[in-house]
């Protein structure tokens, strides 16, 4: 199988170079957890049963019993629907597809609700294999989900390639979170499929904050009149870390809308790269985008690629957006110091007011604030707003 | 009485152009000095020079505040001595929120002078005092710093901080500008409640009328960089009157 290459124009900015030599089959089989990863397992969420995906193997150990209609099926056959090995940008799912060894089916019935939580851990050194969890959510007509997606991992050298689809039925409703807080030496890759149909609503909060080189790659299509996707993502990357994502929205119905954040903070010699692309289709009407893309600069040697990418083919579109990349605001940072504040603090502080604008849609509140006590573990003396009162 | 501020000979830059050509100025403890002049007299720059804004550079004299040399310290640790600039413009910080700022500011004055940190209640009880004399709504403490504030709500805020952080030397640039009478008035009493015998206040200004509220002991007028004239609360009435032109041929 050719895999995707820098000179693709959609994966110009990932971390590819490892890829090359890295031992792509599945694992025959995982690793204990070391305890140190057990020992950083986050607080649960409220009411939010756990599933355990390690090294794309079902933990039974580490998991809640399975709630009702959620099962593992086993074999590859039971990956990605949408993994095409024409198409460059899913080539990395064809690739779980032929090498998932089971898959984590989420079923939600027509106006049932589930919260569920899915830890996915990288865990087994890459020189034994490539993890390639595989995970495909159905929601009924007017169903709900409440899905919050941890991925940790060990400090080893490990390698990692998820697949995910998810099919939201008509007037149903997906609020995910999904936490990348993976480990320094990890090369992770995902495939998202995100499907909606008519008067479907999708609201997704990305944090990605570990792994050594991490690449998003995620299809949204707007299948049916209404659809609603509120997409947002934050980034942070440290001394050689590279986060890059790649998001495309197909606007194919009409009065879809898109509303997307991206911000992101780059430090050390790390690099960030977002590409929000928008596609709206011929002969849609009403349709509305809606883009707000910003980097900061917090390294002289830190480099930031930040793209809306507008594809439209019909005039009766409304399509906004706006990117930036800079450096902190030198008026600010006199501000706070005039106030005794000291530049770290400073620093870390107005870090904080960048992100926080994307922190804030994370629900519920518990797992904000658990959020945003691991994010402020990397902008130290930066306390969250809500936290203090 | 021993100056609490006292500036020599002071020479400042911006972007490599003369602004203060030689400011000479002694504000004792317990005073209120005005400053005055026309626009782009080095008004503004002394504060930003006094405040230590980064680009601001001096290129000669010496400034002592409580015997000590000013301008060695960075702008925080001026703050923390006890230096509190009020903004002309205060800049909005979306996400970082009025009343962490205000805790952590009033907190690294206080470990400065050897104090213990607040808790919240002790911290909440006199921010809502001091809210209350400026009139201003506790809703605004859960607010992003200046985010969103009229004119008006951001110089209210800009002395809240000043009566929280109970400055000894309290630097007002142009606090009176873009205030109603109502505001006008409002700004003066939380500006006359820190007057001290211990504290000094130097009020940034073009105008006589927030005088009217604030009596002045000194008034000096700031013009090409240098204070041309000084003088008592008359000066400022008789600015009011005459313009500064019949000063400029003194600069």
């Amino acid at each position: 199988m050719i895999l995707p290459s820098n000179r693709d124009e959609n994966w110009k900015y990932a971390a590819l170079r490892t890829l090359a030599t890295t031992r792509l089959q599945a694992p025959d089989a995982v690793q204990t957890v070391a305890d140190e990863l057990l020992a950083e397992l986050p607080q649960r969420i409220a009411n939010h049963a756990r599933l355990v995906l390690q090294d794309g193997f079902w933990s039974s150990t580490l998991s809640d019993a399975l709630p009702a209609g959620v099962t593992v099926v086993r074999g590859p056959a039971a990956a990605s629907p949408t993994a095409d090995t024409t198409d460059t940008d899913r080539r990395l799912a064809a690739l779980n597809a032929r090498e998932a060894r089971e898959t984590l089916r989420i079923e939600v019935a027509s106006g049932a609700r589930a919260e569920i939580e899915i830890v996915v851990l990288c865990s087994t050194p890459a020189t034994a294999g490539m993890s390639h969890p595989s995970i495909r959510i159905e929601l009924g007509a007017a169903a709900q989900i409440s899905l919050l997606e941890r991925q940790l991992g060990s400090n080893e050298a490990c390698a990692g390639n998820l697949a995910l689809s998810l099919h939201v039925a008509r007037d149903a409703s997906a609020r995910i979170t999904r936490v990348q807080a993976f480990g320094a030496r990890t090369q992770w890759f995902e495939t998202l499929d995100y499907r909606l149909e008519q008067n479907a609503y999708c609201k997704v909060v990305h944090v990605l904050q570990g792994a050594a080189a991490a690449r998003t790659t995620a299809f949204v299509a707007h299948a049916g009149r209404g659809a609603r996707l509120d997409w947002s993502t934050v980034a942070l990357g440290e001394q050689h870390q590279v986060q890059d994502c790649y998001v495309r929205v197909h606007h194919g119905a009409d009065e879809a809308s898109t509303v997307q954040r991206y911000r992101g903070i780059v430090a050390d010699r790390a690099r960030l790269g977002f590409n929000g692309h928008m596609q709206v289709a011929e002969r849609t009407s009403g349709c509305a985008s809606d883009q707000s893309l910003r980097c900061l600069i917090a390294g002289d040697q830190a480099e930031a690629d930040v793209r809306p990418q507008l594809e439209i083919h019909t005039d009766a579109v409304r399509a906004t957006h706006g990117a930036t990349v800079g450096k902190l605001d030198a008026d600010m940072k006199f501000y706070l110091a005039s106030r005794g504040i000291e530049p770290a603090v400073a620093e870390a502080l107005l870090k904080w007011a960048f992100i926080a604008d994307v922190l804030q849609h994370i629900e519920p509140p518990e797992l904000r604030i658990d959020v945003e006590r691991s994010v402020a573990v990397r902008l130290p003396g930066a306390l969250p707003a809500g936290v203090f009162l | 009485m021993p100056a609490l501020l006292k500036i020599e000979n002071l020479h400042a830059t911006v972007a490599g152009k003369k602004v203060l050509d030689g400011i000479n100025l002694e504000v004792p403890a317990g005073e209120v000095h005005a400053i005055m002049g026309p626009n782009g007299s080095g008004k503004s720059t002394l504060s930003y020079v006094l405040a230590g804004r980064p680009g601001y550079e001096v290129a000669e004299g010496r400034v002592t505040f409580r015997d000590a040399d000013l301008l060695t310290l960075a702008a925080e640790e001026r703050a923390r001595a006890g230096v509190f600039l009020g903004f002309q413009y205060p800049v909005e910080i979306p996400g970082v929120n009025n009343v962490y700022l205000l805790k952590a500011a009033l907190n690294a004055a206080r470990k400065q002078r050897g104090l213990p940190e607040v808790d919240a209640f002790e911290f909440l009880t006199l921010v809502r005092d001091k809210m209350k004399l400026m009139q201003m709504d506790e809703a605004f403490l859960s607010r992003g710093v200046n985010e969103g504030f009229s004119g008006g709500e951001k110089k209210r805020n800009e002395i809240l901080q000043m009566l929280v952080l109970e400055p000894t030397l309290a630097l007002l640039d142009e606090t009176d500008s873009g205030l109603d009478i109502d505001a006008l008035k409002v700004v003066a009493n939380g500006v006359n409640t820190l007057r001290d015998p211990a504290r000094a206040i130097v009020l940034v200004t073009h105008y006589q009328r927030l005088l009217d509220y604030v009596a002045p002991d000194r008034v000096h007028v700031l013009a090409r960089g240098k204070i041309v004239r000084s003088g008592g609360p008359e000066l400022a009435r008789e600015l009011e009157a005459r313009g500064y032109d019949w000063l400029l041929g003194a600069a």
